[in-house]
């Protein structure tokens, strides 16, 4: 073979190495997003969640439970964790919240009423009945009404009253009754919900994300960056937790301009020198200064992005660094 | 050129070896990743395109075959622009497989959706790498059109400048092929260590505009230097 077709062969193969991997890789990609798209890794439960909402979440519980991150609450840890109160609520609702909930879907309502609207969409499995029943048990006093063609559980106990859904078998929703009937209208798609606004906070639609918090931030924020400026200097800020080899943590804010994004990128970037300077000879103190070691800071424009890799080992740590509470009677 | 575009698949071959006697534990993704940013973007990239451009010239005229073509029914611009193509395509070809070899080499342990979730990464790496080697191309084909030592000339280009640049406080970075390439990188699961060295990034926008007009003047330039010099 003389050299032109050696180099005719050698142009040959290396475009259909780089065609083949393509067509691979868009053949995996596409096939997984159909997969995606049936189970959903943001759930349904984000149509349930009315547009205009001042803070949406998400937390994708099946990921946090089998994760290392899970693994490292040892048994005798669970005192110290929320693991004990979810048993509480078990007890009272027989929702198992680590092996019958998938993910968690809260959202705020807008505006500065207090108290502020709130709802919670509950993707898993559920017994309506056997809830109910546990509700009665425990003395709740339980008005029925219907919204939408749902029927709706406004659960009173003391001060305090929680509207109960359940529009889908698999889907349950909690929260005050006025954003729980908003929940089911944008649900029913007589409102439109806040899917497709979530492209606007800078990460996408949060695919992957294990959890994440996105929206606009509080009025105590405003006139914090911008070096006095009496207008909100934040426009939108979000921040997402991805378990993989380390716990990844990204926050993400959207200023209102370059100035006051580079402001912002300043006062973070101090915050982080001074977090580094911290004198603490302490196993937890060691920690603490090897995640602040991992924070980078970095500004695209009107954006400000903070980044962070946190070890499990570090987590293990500092959780295990705390003093253990004594367990109750 | 084979060795060098070849470091990186024999990297990756390390990462499944090394997964195999379970001595490590890190994810495909972080791995190439790493790879793209740590070797291919600041390393592999910059290396085939600055060995290939910078003879596009200097080769010809070294081997005194240069005043031949020149007597040919050609156009100085056809002949050099002819010459520049086929070395960003020698670049490309080098370059692009590689990367598609590393990124199933560490990706396909963790099985067929995570090749799937991982591909837009691998998509935006390879647009980043063509779009990065045509800039480089155009710069070290000027290199090699005006200077007498351009291979030297680009070599401080890539391991001088552009690693000193980068650390320099101010905008010196903006006049690094390497600032748009690692800016570009953002969002994608290859951010790493190459694009934490950097600092700050440009918007992707401004990015691929940068990138493209250093395309477009190093190799106008390029054209008009050769259009004017006297080949001896």
């Amino acid at each position: 073979m003389n050299s032109t077709r050696w180099t005719f062969a050698s142009a040959i193969a290396a475009t259909g190495i780089v065609l083949i991997g393509i067509a691979i890789g868009a053949a995996a990609y596409f096939g997984g997003e159909r997969v995606s798209a049936q189970t959903g890794q943001i759930g349904p439960s984000l149509a349930y969640v009315p547009q205009g909402a001042s803070l949406i979440g998400f937390i994708d519980l099946k990921s946090v439970a089998s994760s290392p991150l899970a693994d490292s609450w040892s048994e005798a840890m669970r005192e110290q964790t929320p693991f004990a109160a979810l048993d509480e609520l078990e007890a009272s609702t027989s929702i198992d919240f680590l092996n019958d909930v998938d993910s968690l879907t809260l959202a705020v309502g807008p505006g500065t009423e207090k108290p502020e609207r709130w709802g919670i969409a509950v993707e898993g499995v559920f017994d309506r009945d056997r809830i109910l029943a546990k509700l009665a048990e425990h003395k709740a006093d339980v008005e029925t009404s219907s919204h939408a063609g749902t029927e709706l559980y406004l659960v009173r106990s003391g001060t305090h009253s929680t509207a109960m859904a359940q529009p889908g078998n698999s889907t349950l929703l909690l929260g005050d009754l006025a954003y729980v009937r908003e929940m089911l209208d944008a649900g029913s798609g007589a409102k439109p919900s806040a899917t497709g606004s979530l492209e606007g906070f800078g990460y996408g639609d949060f695919e992957g994300e294990t959890f994440w918090f996105a929206g606009t931030p509080p009025e105590a924020l405003h006139g914090l960056v911008g070096r006095g400026s009496e207008n909100a200097s934040l426009r939108s800020f979000a921040v997402t937790g991805r378990l993989d080899t380390d716990l990844r943590l990204r926050a993400r804010g959207q200023a209102e301009d370059e100035k006051t994004a580079q402001e912002l990128a300043d006062v973070v970037r101090g915050l982080i020198a001074l977090g580094r300077l911290r004198q603490d000879e302490s196993p937890q103190g060691a920690v603490l200064r090897k995640m602040m070691e991992s924070f980078s800071v970095e500004r695209v424009d009107q954006s400000i992005d903070v980044n962070l890799l946190v070890p499990y080992d570090s987590i293990r740590q500092l959780l295990e660094s705390k003093p253990k509470v004594a367990a109750q009677p | 050129m084979i060795a060098i575009a070849g470091a990186p698949v024999g990297l990756a071959l390390a990462y499944r070896v090394a997964l195999l006697f379970r001595v490590t534990e890190t994810d495909g993704a972080g791995v190439f990743a790493a790879l793209v940013s740590g070797v291919f973007f600041p390393f592999v990239a910059p290396m085939l395109s600055l060995v290939y451009a910078s003879g596009v010239v200097g080769d010809d005229v070294e081997a005194g075959t240069m005043p031949y073509f020149l007597t040919r029914p050609l156009s100085r611009a056809a002949f050099l622009s002819g010459k520049m193509l086929a070395s960003f395509a020698m670049a490309l070809a080098l370059v692009l497989p590689s990367l598609v070899l590393v990124y199933y080499v560490v990706l396909s342990p963790s099985g067929w959706a995570e090749v799937g979730a991982r591909f837009p990464s691998l998509a935006r790496n390879l647009g980043i790498a063509a779009l990065g080697l045509v800039a480089y191309n155009g710069i070290f084909a000027l290199a090699g059109t005006v200077l007498k030592r351009p291979l030297l000339a680009g070599l401080f280009f890539v391991f001088g400048w552009q690693a000193v640049a980068t650390f320099v406080p101010g905008r010196a970075r903006l006049a690094t092929v390497a600032h748009y390439m690692s800016s570009l990188t953002q969002g994608s699961s290859s951010g790493g260590v190459f694009a934490g060295l950097l600092g700050e990034r440009s918007s992707p926008l401004m990015s691929i505009l940068a990138l493209a007009l250093i395309a477009g003047a190093t190799h106008a330039l390029a054209l008009a230097a050769f259009a004017r010099k006297e080949v001896r």
